[in-house]
């Protein structure tokens, strides 16, 4: 009875904090728009890329020709137009003046590609496509050198993910709209570790803790009310973010919202533990704080919280994004609204499960050997 | 039976010995005062009682059990007024005192009438729906005082309930002090204010360095420094004055200066009343006033510690 006390106590504290209703509701809906609208181009029409031309000069070999043909058919699904050419310089100088986006020349075994850096992106995805298509080693084998000032190389340890783009691309694609729901949301429920901070550190300041332990009220009585109340809190907050996001934005969450709440319960657990967990360690909340809204960038990054960096990046960075918790909760989200895949739920569930019972842990052995 | 007794008291933080082996009995019923000066060891004594701090050596009991033995049935019966305001600024006054209370197993009706008359008792009643960051300093006082009276505990500590507010306010806080020991609970009241102390208490013990150095009533206090005699000077300008050589004069215990009075306590047995006025004239410092006191417990506490209460 102690415990739903203390619960109530906290939740009203939470919900009724203007400021942190502002931080915690409006900031992720606002950017959920902002985003969305910003990169709708880079999202929309199911990855279709527009404005994309390739020209290419096909002097190949058999099997490098028959490769390339296929990936040419490829590219025209996805709104790539091709050009044939046949003088080579005519191509590059075309690539110099930025009128295409790549100039793929086959001769024998190899493939050289001329970019021009003013459309970076494009041509990144071009080439990531192309190396797919055809044997990478011998893709990459000739680099052009052409123009150092002007035009880039496709460098040998270079490694795009596109093959993920295009088997998704059967199934239905995020917009950024949709895109920016789910991470703006899992965003928001990190930085709700910082009521888990303030709901230990606001009884120190308030001297309110010390009152509450001259009561009869038991210690554990005091950290469950406290871990309930404040992970209500996130969820009543995330509940309204999500909601907005669906019915006022119009975002596509899939079928299967059960596992979702799911999901996004156990990184609210997760949140919470952490702030509470901090909140004991560090006896200043403000530095608590502060070291939360400094390393929260760094993990939703990784998490693919800003954009989706799986798309863009290299080996190794993904690598070291599998050390964010969020992104295992971003992917297995996407996975469930935008595949019917939940491989991931479970790594998810249980790498926010398990952080969050060792900070629970932490935070009670903490508090049995002082006050707040 | 004795509400709290200590035995042979020790609290040590680190190097300093905050609580001296002290024993102390309070009986049921009284208005019991701590009065001493900063750093005494008070507020020391009164997280001991209420469990927010550990003992490290000897007992202490409450209302005659061990409170180790027994901390729920302290607590139970405790009421603690904090020395820093403890309450929370955005709740109202009115959920601040149900949340408290209901730590206490309160619920439903009885609750509900215990947070009123709690609030009523404090004189908050019109307030019971605003919240306290809206309050002035004597209101969150009085809220503070609310939070800890409304499971109606017979044990109510109040560490320092008037610092920093309002003649008004605080003459509504002592009559409250007297009228819930009227209807029947014990108060431990620790103060700077010798004035507070000597108008509600019905029993004091002055402590320093975290002895209790002398106890009794405010008559007996007062009797114990029968012996020294008070003499008031009012000066034009203190500056020059040497504390020093004032106390080489032969029979002077202690000396207090505060404004343009000159505070000199005096043995009895010595007459050196001239020699003090020669210090000054000698000194070309302009005596306006001389005018002997009687005793009050303000001279006892500087009689007895050489301190002022207050700096
Ligand atoms: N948690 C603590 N850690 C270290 N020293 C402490 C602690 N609490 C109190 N002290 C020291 O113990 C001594 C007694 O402090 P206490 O707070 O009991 O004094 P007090 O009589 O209540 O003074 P005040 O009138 O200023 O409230 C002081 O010297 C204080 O600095
Ligand atoms: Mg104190």
């Amino acid at each position: 009875m102690r415990i739903f006390k203390i619960m109530t106590k906290e939740i009203k504290e939470n919900l009724t904090d203007k400021k942190v209703m502002a931080m915690m509701v409006l900031f992720p809906i606002l950017l959920m728009i902002i985003l969305g609208f910003a990169f709708s181009n880079t999202f929309n029409n199911n990855f279709k890329l527009k404005d994309v031309k390739v020209i290419y000069t096909d002097n190949g070999s058999k099997e490098i020709s028959a490769g390339f043909k296929n990936f040419i058919e490829k590219g025209k699904e996805i709104g790539i137009e091709f050009k044939e050419i046949k003088n080579i310089d005519q191509g590059i100088s075309d690539i110099k003046n930025a009128k295409y986006s790549d100039y793929i020349v086959l001769k024998n075994d190899n493939i050289t590609t001329y970019k021009n850096d003013r459309n970076g992106i494009d041509s990144n995805i071009v080439e990531s496509m192309l190396s797919t298509f055809v044997d990478r080693d011998k893709a990459i084998s000739a680099i052009a050198k052409a123009n150092p000032f002007a035009l880039k190389n496709i460098t040998a340890d270079s490694n795009y993910n596109f093959v993920d783009v295009v088997s998704l691309d059967r199934n239905r694609q995020p917009t950024s709209k949709d895109y920016y729901s789910v991470t703006m949301l899992t965003l928001i429920i990190l930085y709700g570790s910082i009521s888990g901070v303030y709901a230990i550190d606001s009884e120190r300041t308030k001297k309110t803790g010390n009152r509450i332990l001259t009561s009869p009220t038991k210690k554990y009585e005091i950290l469950t009310g406290k871990l309930l109340g404040t992970a209500f809190s996130l969820l009543i907050q995330s509940a309204i973010v999500f909601v907005f996001s669906k019915y006022v934005l119009g975002a596509y969450w899939g079928s299967n919202i059960g596992i979702i709440f799911l999901l996004i319960l156990s990184e609210i657990l997760f949140s919470i533990s952490i702030g509470v967990g901090l909140g004991f360690i560090i006896k200043k909340g403000n530095t608590a704080s502060g070291i939360i809204s400094a390393i929260i960038p760094f993990i939703a990054f990784l998490g693919g919280s800003y954009f989706p960096i799986d798309s863009i990046s290299s080996k190794v960075l993904m690598q070291i994004a599998n050390i964010s918790p969020v992104k295992w909760t971003n992917s297995a989200i996407f996975q469930i609204i935008f595949s019917n895949d939940y491989s991931f739920v479970s790594t998810a569930l249980l790498i926010n499960l398990i952080c969050a019972a060792l900070f629970v842990g932490l935070s009670a052995y903490l508090f049995s050997k002082e006050a707040f | 039976m004795k509400a709290v007794r200590f035995e042979r008291l020790t609290k040590r933080f680190g190097d300093l010995v905050a609580l001296d082996n002290v024993n102390l009995e309070i009986e049921e019923g009284e208005i019991y005062g701590f009065l001493g000066p900063n750093g005494a060891g008070k507020s020391t004594a009164i997280n001991i009682i209420c469990g927010l701090l550990k003992i490290d050596k000897g007992n202490v009991y409450v209302f005659g059990k061990e409170i180790r033995r027994d901390p729920d049935f302290t607590k139970r019966n405790i009421g603690i007024v904090p020395q820093d305001i403890a309450i929370y600024g955005d709740l109202s006054a009115y959920e601040n005192v149900s949340f408290f209370a209901s730590l206490y197993g309160l619920r439903g009706k009885e609750l509900k009438e215990s947070v009123e008359m709690a609030l009523k008792f404090v004189g908050l009643e019109d307030k019971a729906r605003e919240m306290p960051k809206n309050f002035s300093g004597g209101m969150k006082r009085r809220l503070n005082i609310a939070c800890a009276i409304a499971h109606r505990p017979k044990l109510v500590i109040m560490d320092e309930p008037t610092v920093g507010i309002d003649p008004q306010s605080r003459n509504h806080i002592l009559e409250s002090v007297k009228e819930l020991n009227r209807m029947g609970s014990t108060i431990i009241y620790t103060s700077h204010y010798m004035e507070e102390v000597e108008a509600i208490c019905t029993k004091i013990s002055i402590i320093d360095h975290g002895k209790i150095i002398a106890e009794g009533t405010k008559e007996e206090l007062e009797s114990i420094i029968t012996d020294v005699n008070t003499v008031m000077i009012t000066v034009g300008s203190v500056t020059g004055i040497n504390e020093g050589k004032l106390k080489e004069i032969n029979g002077v215990r202690n000396i207090e200066i505060s404004d343009n009075v000159v505070k000199i306590i005096s043995s009895k047995d010595v007459n050196n009343l001239d020699k003090i006025i020669l210090y000054f004239t000698s000194n070309s410092i302009p005596i306006k006033n001389v005018e002997s006191q009687t005793p009050d417990l303000e001279t006892v506490f500087l009689t007895l510690t050489g301190r002022k209460l207050r700096d």
